[in-house]
């Protein structure tokens, strides 16, 4: 209800003054009478007190202050003003994955915010300009401030509900804008929640009966060597006292336990003594008939700990190889560089492979050609010139260069002035002079390589990166410089594995709506995304970016040259959504701007309420003229 | 206080008028109440034989020549009623209506004047306070009375009027020789019925008037008032109250003073106490010459 002339409330003033005239007044009037006798008399004959006696006896006042309150609210005009014909509305459509819970019929609270929309374009048949915003993880417009019925009801039957969380602030800021150009506009929100405080904004819940079983989270953790699994469940809008969750590792049913979900609460349920070391994925399910289906499982693929192969050519492979197994990415199959003499006996060591790792390192030994699926790591190569004619590819990983004894210098970083970001990413927390050397090989031509560091003006350590391939050449044998006994030791492998190694993407787990990057391994040229709604999409460009919209399990699928590799994550649905309960608080305030061209007043419809006041006002004049002649008489 | 009392036209009406007692009474020598006993008026009685002592002056000689034996003549014995007039003079029989007091003491007029009439003795004491005041001692005679008449027109009403102690303590009380009239309102706390019973004690013949004004009988009152009781001594008495008038309380007002008067009645009634309630805006005839001929009190 509203009031067309406030002002009229200042009547109420004179309540004070009828509250003024009952406090002035003579309470009691003075009168002699001959004797009291019979009044004292009289006193037994009054009935017994009833409870609100009180309420009898103030009866006349309680009458007279409703009359001033009547006769002021009169004064005011009141009227109701209904909303059916405001001149413009702006429609929020609530885009979120809230909003896809399904009712008995297999309706979503999307579709039938959709229906109740076209409904009102229906109603309103052009006669009006509608807006609608569309209120997914990031707000957009569906139609501005358009009159075409047709038109509007396109765009919004096309519109997509997604499994994100909603962009509400910023659908509001839209909203705000046209507000501006028309302050009487109407701003009506679809939602699927209740606010505490929606300000000027008309909320319609599409909430029903629906509830949601799901899973929160999911994770992993090693415990003494082995794998247990925690998830976090919570049921809401339903209390369920026995709740099925089935777990799997790599596809097999490991256990099923049932848990109670009451009151909304997160509940865990724990699953130990896996006597798992290691796996490829790991879910949970939960089976329940609830009315949102897409947080009822969750995928791990992470029990692999992201381990790159990694083949070791060397003689003295300690080093190396411990190192890499402290940092914890690799698994290291070792290759002797040169044949053993066991027991009077030469044993020749295998071939290196020269595919299928995704780590090389080649320490005192040249290899023949270069590994195009993976990273290579050259440490102190033998000096090896090719012989024209011999058929030996010229793979220009070393030019001559003679073996040179060093003096007590120490390294720096090659190049000037600015630092590159490769340098600053493999010497990162390393300092270049305090690393010595002996012994070196002067590598005379290495072209196409960044000199990173340089012992008196010769390069000591290169990188390139060829077709993908990231190369770094050591021209010095880490057992020639006191670099394992250094701090910088376990820094600069660190720094390297990073350098060389990356994960086709960088989490397992991802909410929908996010931004996933995807790294390609060397070599690859083609890389194939089957998306969990069975989609697929390619990419020849690396790294690639996608937004993952659709919750469930994503297959990446890389074809380096001489092997497929597949790697796969999990898009669940974020947690803010899975609450079918939350209330979503208190609604960013819009502000109509008054605008004197456009007169509001006349673009709604207004119902006077006056007959009524003035209805009842008279009726309690008569009640209060009979009560005070009962009164007086 | 200059009170008008009775008027001449009035007087001539009373004249025509006699009081009655209502029972034999012992009373005083040479009135015109009969008695039970014989006495030496001229009305025969009654015919006794002679015994020896009697005086030979009463014997009928015609009885003697019929029956030769010797009776003598008995006559009626005719005595003097001592009429006590008590009349309240609390301020309550004045204050609210001066009506009351004026009817008050037109009755206690007219009462008196049929008592000297019947050449009773009369005697007027006003109640005042704990005592009740003789006016003019007895009253024997019309010029006494007129006398009397006139003290009684100055007589003024005020302060408080116990009935019980003033009529306990009175001196001169008699016994079985008389009629006892109190007029009052009896609106008051103190015990009068034990004065009556007092009375009743002193084989006195009572009876008790009550005067009200049409304001004590149908009180017209609303809103919140503070009553002032006429007797009160001081604002705080208790007697003083705040009450709001509804039509709820009048009505219990209403049946209260009903209750009062009904009790007073059967208390009358109980001890053969003649009763009259009167409205002092009625005409005084009404009260004489109705309610108290029909009752039998006066012929």
């Amino acid at each position: 209800m509203k009031l067309g002339l406030p002002l009229g409330l200042l009547g109420l003033l004179a309540i004070a003054i009828l509250l003024l005239i009952y406090i002035l007044k003579p309470k009691y009037q003075e009168q002699s009478v001959s004797s009291t006798y019979v009044w004292r008399l009289s006193l037994k004959y009054k009935k017994a007190k009833l409870p609100f006696q009180w309420l009898k006896s103030s009866l006349l006042l309680i009458l007279q202050l409703t009359i001033l309150i009547m006769i002021s609210a009169s004064l005011a005009r009141p009227f109701i003003v209904l909303d059916s014909k405001s001149s413009e509305k702006i429609i929020i459509l609530e885009a979120s994955a809230s909003m896809l819970a399904e009712d008995a019929g297999g309706t979503t609270r999307f579709d039938r915010a959709v229906n109740e929309i076209i409904k009102l374009c229906d109603q309103i048949d052009g006669k009006e300009r509608i807006t609608v915003i569309l209120a997914d993880d990031s707000a957009k417009y569906l139609v501005r401030r358009e009159s075409s019925t047709g038109f509007i009801k396109q765009h919004v039957l096309s519109s997509v509900c997604a499994f994100v969380a909603p962009d509400l602030d910023g659908a509001i800021n839209l909203a705000q804008s046209v507000l501006n150009e028309n302050p009487s506009s109407e701003i009506v929100l679809y939602t699927a929640r209740k606010y505490n405080d929606s300000g000027n904004i008309i909320v319609k819940n599409m909430a029903a009966s629906e509830w949601n079983a799901a899973i929160l989270n999911f994770s992993s953790e090693r415990v003494n060597g082995y794998f247990n699994f925690t998830a976090n469940i919570a049921v809401y809008g339903k209390n369920i006292d026995k709740l099925a969750v089935a777990f799997y590792i790599d596809g097999l049913l490991i256990d099923t336990s049932f848990i109670t979900c009451k009151d909304e609460k997160a509940t865990s349920v724990v699953f130990r003594h896996t006597k798992k070391v290691s796996y490829s994925n790991a879910h949970i399910i939960l089976e329940a008939n609830d009315s949102f289906l897409y947080d009822n499982s969750f995928y791990l693929f992470d029990g692999d700990a992201d381990k790159f192969k990694v083949q070791l050519v060397s003689d003295t492979p300690y080093l190396l190889r411990t190192i890499l197994n402290v940092i914890g990415k690799t698994k290291i199959d070792e290759i002797r560089a040169t044949p053993e003499d066991i027991g009077g006996v030469t044993v020749y060591p295998p071939d290196p492979k020269y595919s299928g790792y995704d780590l090389y390192i080649f320490h005192g030994y040249t290899p023949l050609i270069l590994p195009n699926d993976g990273a290579v790591w050259i440490i102190a190569p033998q000096i090896h010139t090719v012989i024209e004619g011999s058929g030996e590819t010229d793979n220009h990983l070393v030019f001559g260069g003679e073996d040179f004894v060093s003096s007590d210098s120490t390294l720096s970083a090659a190049g000037e002035g600015t630092l590159s970001d490769t340098y600053l990413q493999i010497m990162d927390e390393i300092s270049a002079t305090d690393i010595t050397i002996s012994r070196y090989v002067a590598l005379e031509s290495y072209g196409g390589y960044e000199r990173l560091l340089n012992y008196d003006n010769h390069p000591v350590l290169l990188t390139k990166t060829d077709n993908g391939v990231k190369i770094i050449v050591f021209a010095f044998d880490y057992h020639d410089s006191n670099l394992p006994i250094t701090i910088f030791w376990p820094a600069l492998i660190n720094n390297l594995s990073n350098y060389s190694l990356r994960n086709t993407t960088m989490n397992h787990i991802y909410d929908a709506g996010s931004k996933v990057e995807l790294n390609a391994r060397p070599g690859t040229t083609h890389m194939k995304l089957n998306t969990a709604d069975e989609q697929s999409q390619q990419f020849t460009q690396f790294p690639a970016s996608i937004n993952v919209e659709y919750p469930g399990i994503y297959t990446v699928e890389q074809t380096p040259e001489n092997y497929a590799k597949t790697d796969n994550f999990f898009v669940r649905v974020p947690e803010s959504e899975s609450n079918f309960g939350r209330n979503g608080g208190t609604l960013k305030q819009v502000f109509a701007i008054s605008n004197p061209s456009i007169d509001s007043t006349l673009d709604n419809e207004t119902y006077d309420i006056m007959i009524y006041l003035v209805a009842a006002l008279a009726l309690i004049l008569a009640i209060e003229w009979g009560v005070q002649y009962r009164e007086q008489y | 206080m200059k009170n008008q009392i009775i008027n001449d036209e009035f007087i001539s009406r009373l004249e025509t008028m006699t009081l009655h007692m209502q029972s034999p009474m012992q009373g005083y020598f040479g009135g015109n109440h009969r008695t039970n006993k014989y006495g030496s008026t001229v009305e025969f009685a009654d015919f006794r034989e002679y015994m020896l002592g009697d005086d030979i002056r009463r014997i009928d000689w015609n009885l003697y020549s019929r029956f030769e034996k010797y009776f003598i003549k008995l006559f009626v014995d005719e005595r003097q009623m001592h009429l006590q007039l008590f009349l309240d003079c609390s301020a309550s029989m004045h204050k609210g209506n001066s009506n009351k007091s004026i009817y008050a003491l037109k009755t206690i007029a007219a009462i008196g004047f049929l008592s000297v009439q019947n050449m009773d003795k009369t005697s007027v004491r006003l109640i005042k306070g704990d005592f009740a005041d003789d006016l003019c001692g007895l009253i024997t005679g019309k010029e006494s009375f007129y006398r009397a008449m006139s003290l009684l027109e100055d007589s003024d009403f005020h302060g408080t009027a116990n009935i019980e102690n003033a009529i306990i303590n009175c001196p001169g009380m008699g016994s079985n020789d008389g009629l006892t009239v109190i007029v009052s309102d009896f609106l008051t706390e103190s015990n009068w019925k034990k004065a009556v019973d007092y009375l009743l004690y002193k084989n006195r013949q009572i009876m008790l008037i009550q005067v009200l004004s049409p304001e004590e009988i149908n009180p017209a009152f609303s809103g919140r008032m503070h009553f002032k009781d006429s007797e009160a001594s001081d604002p705080l008495d208790e007697r003083n109250m705040k009450m709001k008038i509804t039509r709820s309380n009048l009505t219990a007002y209403k049946q209260a003073l009903a209750d009062y008067i009904a009790d007073i009645k059967i208390f009358c009634t109980k001890r053969g106490v003649l009763f009259f309630s009167v409205n002092c805006d009625d005409p005084i005839e009404k009260l004489i010459f109705g309610d108290l001929y029909e009752m039998g009190t006066i012929r």
